[in-house]
């Protein structure tokens, strides 16, 4: 059996004695596209930031290739959500890719040419090269979502982790950022993305986790994506038109 | 026109004294400052600077000297103490982070005037001038302190400018790279609190705070990236201090005052000319806009 790429167990999060996230389990393989779905306050992004290691857990433990997380933070890249970072910050496109690097450059190093290919690269799969010398506020929220992305791809990694990158994107980005996203997984990386809209999560998702404080389900899509399942996560206030959707409702 | 400038040089050494004095601690006090306003943490560097006289009434009690280490030590020690206070403080949900300052702050100050008024009444701590400066009475005490702390700053600055570009930048991003963003944020308020206290003695602990705050805000109008805003915040430092000294000594005024008296003005001046985000030139596209 391979080592799952992360296995989370028995995850509890809180914010002042408050629990956000109770008992959470759940393992990823190697190479998948992960969706992390649920209800808002389901505690997705408190999640996400304990998995990053911006949070630390009360109980339970993070493996990432079998490894305590903490060791291994730098197989891991975060993009985090849109809505976290001033706009009005003096930095251009080109040099928020160029951050992405700076974990291998350390504090004092020059820029060699592999890592000015590297953001070089990161910053044409996602056709923001004409946009490196603007200010992030002057892009559109499509543009910064996709300057977010760029980073993470110059940092590189095994695990991407991306809370909400379709949040306030429009239709064009949504498909770039998705087929950055199928590559990286076609290269045998794993990437696990919070997300809202649940008429795509079919199209998206090799394995869905559906989170409402508590695991609801974790598996293969196809297999999780049912009604009941849903009703669970969103506590039976949920309609869904896709054509996936309506026959997992139809069937429950 | 040019004796009048000249002049001033040849009256003593305390022009001289009082220039290099003011345009090193305001370049430092400029760098830190684009840092502090990106955090939004300009009110915090108004606070450390007022709880610097506690912390070096309290070092003064403790070593009963007033040597420039022991005045530094009292004030870091007693700053990062505030600091760690208002970050407690206002990490309670039912406490907001700006209340949380106000408090912290003025109940150190407090504690500090009243143990100067009379614990230490009798060490000579110049209140006056601790508060208001006294840029054209320079001591060697301060010119040293400032000669040693300005180019340690700066030279930290410059160190360690990729973990303090990306932790104000995106904190949680900085964090998940390995940048350890709490000891650069406490790093950060102990250099402030430094410079604070090294150019108490050339412009007080009120006006150190405009030293911060004004360049880096002006300079925010003119810049589009981090280097330029560094870049415009010194410029703006350096003018200030000049013209400011130069009109103090011309209308025999309060030469402090007169500095962060240019700063506002040169701020202004951006604020309403600045090529992208200026007043009028805003107004100026919306009018032909309006008319196209």
């Amino acid at each position: 059996m391979t080592v799952s790429a992360m296995e989370v167990k028995g995850l509890t999060l809180s914010y002042d004695d408050t629990a956000v996230v109770e008992e959470v389990s759940f393992a990823i393989q190697p190479g998948q596209l992960v969706g992390v779905v649920g209800p808002n306050g389901a505690g997705k992004s408190t999640l996400i930031k304990a998995i990053v290691g911006a949070m630390k857990p009360d109980a339970g433990s993070i493996l990432l290739s079998g490894d305590p997380a903490a060791d291994k933070l730098s197989a891991l890249t975060y993009v985090p959500q849109r809505g976290a970072v001033d706009w009005d910050f003096p930095i251009t496109a080109g040099e928020v890719v160029r951050q992405g690097r700076f974990q291998s450059v350390g504090l004092l190093r020059r820029f060699a040419a592999e890592d000015r290919d590297a953001v070089a690269t990161a910053m044409k799969s996602v056709a923001i090269t004409d946009l490196a010398d603007r200010q992030i506020g002057a892009l559109s929220g499509g543009q910064q979502q996709r300057v977010f992305l760029a980073r993470a791809l110059a940092q590189g990694g095994d695990i991407f982790v991306m809370d909400e990158p379709f949040a306030g994107v429009d239709a064009a980005t949504e498909s770039a950022i998705v087929d950055v996203l199928r590559a990286l997984r076609d290269e045998g990386k794993t990437v696990i993305v919070v997300h809202h809209d649940l008429a795509t999560v079919c199209d998206y998702f090799d394995h869905l986790i559906l989170l409402n404080r508590k695991i609801i389900a974790s598996g293969p899509t196809r297999e999780v994506f049912t009604a009941e399942n849903l009703r669970q996560t969103y506590g039976g206030q949920v309609a869904i038109f896709t054509d996936d959707g309506a026959e997992a409702i139809g069937a429950g | 026109m040019i004796t009048w400038l000249v002049d001033p040089w040849m009256w003593g050494d305390w022009m001289w004294r009082g220039m290099l004095t003011v345009n090193l601690v305001a370049i430092a006090c400029a760098v830190l400052g684009v840092f502090l306003y990106l955090r939004r943490m300009s009110l915090l560097a108004d606070a450390l600077a007022h709880v610097a006289l506690p912390g070096i009434v309290a070092a003064f009690l403790v070593s009963g000297s007033l040597d420039g280490p022991v005045m530094l030590a009292g004030a870091v020690v007693v700053g990062l103490l505030a600091a760690g206070s208002i970050e407690t403080l206002s990490r309670r949900p039912n406490i907001r982070s700006d209340a949380a300052i106000g408090i912290v702050f003025t109940s150190f100050f407090a504690l500090g005037v009243i143990l100067l008024s009379t614990v230490v009444r009798d060490a000579h701590i110049d209140t006056h001038c601790l508060i208001f400066g006294d840029v054209l009475g320079i001591s060697d005490r301060a010119l040293w302190l400032v000669l040693t702390v300005v180019p340690v700053v700066l030279g930290l600055v410059a160190i360690f400018y990729r973990w303090l570009t990306a932790s104000s930048f995106d904190p949680r991003f900085a964090a998940a790279v390995g940048i350890p963003v709490v000891a650069v944020n406490y790093g950060l308020m102990t250099a402030v609190t430094v410079t604070a206290v090294a150019g108490f003695e050339a412009v007080g602990a009120i006006l150190v705070i405009a030293l911060i705050i004004v360049p880096a805000a002006t300079a925010h109008l003119l810049a589009d990236r981090l280097v330029t805003m560094i870049a415009w915040s010194i410029v703006h430092a350096i003018v200030s201090c000049w013209v400011g000294l130069y009109l103090a000594i011309a209308i025999n005024t309060s030469a402090a005052g007169a500095i962060v008296v240019v700063g506002g003005a040169l701020y202004l001046l951006a604020f309403l000319f600045a090529p992208r985000h200026g007043r009028v030139v805003g107004m100026w596209r919306t009018r032909s806009r309006r008319e196209a």
